[in-house]
């Protein structure tokens, strides 16, 4: 070998080894951190409800509630082994309720209290079951708040003993729970700015102008299905409706016309125009096993209806927006089975 | 030149012929002598090359360090106007006065930001930039309708919370770029250290060889001039190496340590805050205990960056002080599941969960300023001398073609 051969043998050794020193990938940055969020199981497959041919909703009826047995009894009175009692012996009402539909379930911040229509409707059973009184009645409510999704699953769970959340009565729903007779009436109007010509919903549909709606209610099916020349803005909740209407986002907003009463107390550029174009009979949801509650609040809204507490309530409350409305008549008839 | 000329040419044809020994010298001497220069041309251009792919990375990591400042105050103030929504008509005037600096440095340091990276990262920077005055507007509709006690008010708070959202999306791909640059050029540094050897190693071959081959056919011990250029080429293979060597192993050590753990810091802050806000949503949204969810992804981020920050500087603190916040929310999301919000809320706002809270931002905010300025410091320090090594290389090599030229033409003179 002769000292080229050796040089040219050092050199195949050696630059192989300097590259690979020279090219050996040291520490880098590695990519963000993502912690995973414990996973959720599926939600079951919805279930499909029917309407039997006799409780369909014909006209302005609503599906019938169960019939008082009597008078309502007195809260020192309350039949053993009742739901009632049971509640009474718990020391609180576990009661569903929504806390952003001003005028009907909303919070005040002054207070920290929710407050309206619903929680009166509410603080009215609390004095039936335990006798309290104004004073004390609200801290016999174990609130919970729960979003419109909420409310059938809630009772059906046994977490809340009643919901008021502006529930519309109808027989699919009837399938899941029970409702108490009609304690309001509302209809789907339309909001629209205070200085708009659109007078109904007929116009908007005659302008085919967008108009906001919350997603996956009844009022988006009945926009839907009754003004399809509308273009409908689906958003999640009606409170975001208005902050699309103040945004310039869309036209008008629909909905039933009490939450739209509260939206145009919040904001008093806007008006409430047009006809109901829809019945939405409202009823306090309880669970479809606990009739003697549903019957035990009946006969407080007959007594409420009669003696003029309920009227007190709606002057409270809804008057100012909504003009003056009598209490709706109950209709009873269903049979337990 | 044309004498030159006439010596390459002298000397290609002596390789081809064999040639006599004045051609061989000449050919020895114009070989060494042209990769002399190219070793301290190449070599000096490499070095250049890694000092300045280690000083685009440095800066990218600083840049990387600064868009996580932005994150983290971003997601900061939003967290504290969530927690004064929750407060209701009487908000914290101290958070108030922190929600407003914080805002006030995420728009200073858009613009900072903005002015220093690349055009892409730029225009991202810059559309967060005009996402934060829509969103300081919708907070500010969400503060007046809820000190009216209006319901509208939380659904601006949910835009804007939205909106911060999407402006936190878009600070991530920013960081992303940005992680990518300081990769980038850490490998570009990479394979700029090459060139030094590539022309070094065979430069010392040939003056060896050459030295040899000239001793061996003159009878003497050494060749003196060839002797020493060898001896400076060797030197400069071994310091320069050695430096440039080291001012890598600087740049990768501080990468994988300082910056890393700095990087860490500021996404286990950025997600706690995320978590805290979640918390105040939750609350706002009162009973809806499905939104905690959310808090749950958040809380894993930053307990998973914190695990690995643990891991890489040994203190795992903070581990232990998230934890403790996470022990305070599950209390207050008990008590809100259980009926009592306002246990809950109070819990939040002013309670367990409240000063678990404020004793990690405390103690996370000092050790993420810490690993920042240090990464911040390793990083910028990993080049040092760098500048200093491509002058003498670039001067090396011109010395050592004249050692060429002195060495064999001691030689060529013999034969005159």
């Amino acid at each position: 070998m002769n000292a080229r051969t050796r040089t040219s043998s050092a050199l195949a050794v050696a630059l192989p080894a300097l590259l690979l020193v020279a090219c050996a990938g040291g520490e880098r940055l590695p990519a963000a951190v993502q912690g995973e969020a414990p996973s959720t199981s599926a939600a079951p497959p919805a279930q499909t409800f029917t309407c039997p041919a006799d409780q369909q909703e014909v006209g302005d009826l609503t599906p019938k509630s169960y019939a008082p047995d009597g008078p309502l009894p007195s809260p020192d009175d309350l039949p053993a082994g009742s739901t009632m009692a049971a509640i009474r012996a718990s020391g609180t009402l576990r009661v569903g309720v929504s806390a952003d539909t001003l005028l009907f379930g909303a919070r005040n911040p002054q207070t920290g209290q929710i407050e309206g229509f619903d929680i009166d409707m509410l603080k009215e059973v609390a004095k039936a079951i335990f006798g309290a009184d104004d004073d004390t009645v609200y801290d016999l409510l174990d609130i919970v708040v729960i979003p419109y999704s909420q409310r059938i699953p809630k009772l059906r769970s046994g977490e809340v003993d009643i919901v008021a959340h502006t529930m519309t009565i109808n027989c699919v729903r009837w399938q899941q729970i029970a409702f108490t007779s009609e304690y309001y009436t509302s209809g789907q109007r339309v909001l629209v700015e205070a200085t708009s010509s659109y007078q109904s919903i007929d116009d908007l549909a005659a302008a085919q102008a967008t108009v906001c709606v919350p997603d996956g209610s009844t009022n988006q099916e009945n926009l839907a299905r009754d003004y399809p020349q509308i273009t409908a803005v689906a958003v999640p909740d009606i409170s975001d409706c208005l902050v699309a209407m103040q945004s310039g986002a869309v036209q008008a907003i629909t909905g039933d016309d009490t939450v739209l009463a509260g939206l145009q107390v919040q904001d008093p550029a806007t008006k409430v125009v047009g006809e109901n174009f829809s019945f939405e009979p409202y009823g306090l949801g309880i669970a479809a096993d606990r009739v003697d509650l549903v019957k035990f609040v009946n006969a407080l809204l007959a007594e409420m209806r009669d003696d003029g507490r309920w009227q007190a309530i709606y002057d409270d409350w809804l008057a100012a927006a909504l003009g003056p409305q009598s209490p709706p008549a109950a209709r009873y008839g269903r049979t337990e089975g | 030149m044309q004498v030159f000329g006439g010596t390459v040419g002298r000397a290609w044809r002596a390789v081809a012929t064999g040639g006599d020994t004045p051609t061989r010298l000449r050919t020895w001497m114009v070989g060494s002598v042209v990769v002399a220069v190219l070793f301290g041309v190449l070599g000096a251009v490499g070095v250049g090359r890694r000092d300045s792919a280690l000083g685009a990375g440095d800066a990218a990591s600083q840049q990387l360090i600064a868009v996580q400042d932005v994150q983290v105050r971003l997601v900061h103030a939003d967290s504290i106007a969530r927690e004064n929504y929750l407060r209701g008509g009487i908000e914290d005037a101290a958070k108030r006065a922190t929600y407003e600096t914080e805002l006030a440095a995420v728009s200073d340091g858009l613009v900072a930001v903005g002015n220093r990276v690349l055009p892409d990262d730029a225009a991202m920077l810059a559309a967060v930039s005009a996402q934060l005055t829509r969103y300081s507007g919708l907070i500010e509709q969400a503060r007046a309708n809820n000190r009216q006690g209006f319901p509208v008010g939380a659904a601006y708070l949910r835009t804007a919370n939205d909106l911060a959202t999407t402006m936190v999306a878009g600070l991530r791909d920013v960081q992303s770029s940005l992680r990518s640059q300081v990769n980038d050029n850490l490998d570009g540094a990479d394979t700029a250290g090459l060139w030094l050897h590539l022309t070094g190693w065979p430069l010392l071959v040939l003056l060896l060889t050459g030295g040899g081959w000239v001793a061996f056919r003159f009878r003497r011990l050494l060749n003196v001039p060839l002797a020493v250029a060898a001896g400076v080429t060797l030197l400069l293979l071994v310091i320069g190496g050695s430096m440039q060597g080291s001012a890598m192993s600087d740049a990768e050590n501080a990468t994988g340590s300082s910056l890393q753990a700095a990087d860490l810091a500021a996404q286990a802050r950025s997600a706690a805050f995320e978590a805290h806000a979640q918390e105040s949503s939750t609350l706002i949204a009162r009973g809806s205990g499905g939104l905690d969810v959310a808090w749950q992804a958040s809380a894993a981020t930053a307990a998973s960056a914190l695990a690995r920050m643990c891991i890489i500087t040994g203190d795992c603190t903070l581990v232990g002080t998230f934890g403790s916040y996470a022990e305070a929310h599950d209390a207050v999301r008990a008590s809100d599941d259980a009926g009592d919000w306002d246990g809950a809320r109070a819990a939040s706002l002013d309670g367990e969960a409240a000063i678990a809270f404020a004793a990690f931002d405390e103690a996370s905010s000092a050790a993420a300023a810490s690993l920042g300025a240090e990464a911040a410091s390793a990083m910028s320090s990993a080049a040092d001398g760098l500048a200093v090594l491509r002058v003498v290389l670039f001067l090396a090599g011109l010395s050592v073609a004249a050692l060429v030229l002195v060495g064999y033409g001691q030689r060529l003179r013999e034969y005159r």
